[in-house]
């Protein structure tokens, strides 16, 4: 999602976010892939501004499955100036088939392990107090 | 108050928000330092051969600390020192590493990373003239919606909505309601919001195609 008119440093964190399922650039990459909607054209999509489906993008995505998922969703709506209920069915969308991907991903490890094929190797778990450093 | 402790004001609360879990927060800072951060790193790195690894370093910053925000003490600085200390140490190191892979001697400068003594006193040598193109996004929103919706109280309930405020209570007074019983206001500032993002939608959906 990209917009000459914002600053490089949005769109790169954008693009960072766009794999953080917390996030709503998971939420509106994975609809764009499976709506075929291209960045240009999602703002229209969605009904809103270029400015403000980059907002959205940046925001936090609200929990399916919580009970305040309605509140959580107007809000966002709102800080958008998108319609609540367009936005929730996206993010449903993206939640379902994510949700049917993994089923169905376990059910092949399952399938597989019945048959006694041999699973991925197990590797030995990270170690979790590295520096945190870069360099 | 100046612009400055208008921006740091602003960046402890987004902050208080992002903690507490708050899902426009992320939005809200990021709208609030990118640009300032960006611009400020710009700046001070201008003769670097390859300037995109400003907003690269800037974003990543930034993605660090939606990540951890635990790790920012608002006790020990300032939200904006923090990332700006962060995007410049991971410029620096992006500008060293490039400088191994490619093993030629490059001829920008690399200013040196300031220690945390100093960090307070960067945001005021850095800032100023970037803190007034602060909301230049901001205005362009404004622009487009007001080209739409024309009505001075809409455009006040549109601020408000495009602020993230919540509080029904705030809506109700610039619409009169403040007499009526709450769930009657609830009701008729969610129909007021609604009617305006329909008409904004439209709005959108009629307007010419930009070249």
């Amino acid at each position: 999602m990209t917009n000459l008119s914002f600053p490089l440093a949005v769109s790169e964190l954008v693009k960072r976010l766009r794999e953080n399922p917390d996030y709503m650039a998971y939420v509106l990459a994975r609809y764009q892939e499976q709506e075929g909607v291209n960045d240009e054209n999602l703002a229209e999509a969605l009904g809103t501004l270029p400015h403000l489906a980059i907002r959205l993008a940046l925001c936090r995505k609200p929990d399916t499955g919580s009970t305040d998922f309605a509140t959580r969703v107007r809000e966002l709506a709102d800080y958008t100036l998108m319609d609540e209920s367009v936005l929730a069915n996206i993010i449903r969308q993206v939640s379902s088939l994510k949700a049917l991907s993994t089923a169905s991903e376990r059910q092949l490890l399952s399938a597989a392990r019945d048959r006694g094929d041999p699973g991925p190797e197990r590797e030995s778990s990270p170690e979790t107090n590295k520096p945190e450093g870069k360099s | 108050m100046d612009d400055l402790d208008h921006v740091n004001e602003t960046g402890a609360r987004f902050h208080q928000e992002l903690v507490n879990g708050d899902h426009l927060a992320p939005s809200k800072i990021a709208e609030l330092f990118l640009p300032l951060l960006a611009r400020a790193l710009h700046r001070k790195f201008h003769n670097i051969s390859d300037s995109h690894l400003v907003d690269i370093a800037v974003a990543d910053a930034l993605l660090s600390y939606l990540t951890e925000p635990q790790k920012f003490d608002p006790g020990r600085g300032k939200l904006f020192t923090y990332l700006w200390i962060a995007s410049q140490g991971d410029l620096l190191n992006r500008l060293q590493q490039e400088r191994k892979h490619t093993s030629r001697k490059l001829d920008e400068k690399v200013v040196e990373l300031p220690s945390y003594a100093t960090v307070n006193r960067i945001q005021a040598e850095e800032d100023p003239e970037a803190i007034l193109l602060l909301s230049e996004e901001t205005l362009r929103v404004k622009e487009e919606v007001n080209a739409i919706i024309t009505d001075e109280g809409d455009r006040a309930i549109v601020a408000l909505m495009l602020d993230g405020i919540r509080e029904t209570a705030t809506y109700a007074e610039i619409l009169g309601l403040k007499d009526r019983p709450f769930e009657e206001q609830t009701l008729l500032v969610k129909r007021t919001k609604d009617r305006i993002k329909v008409a904004l939608r439209r709005g959108l959906e009629r307007r010419e195609p930009r070249p």
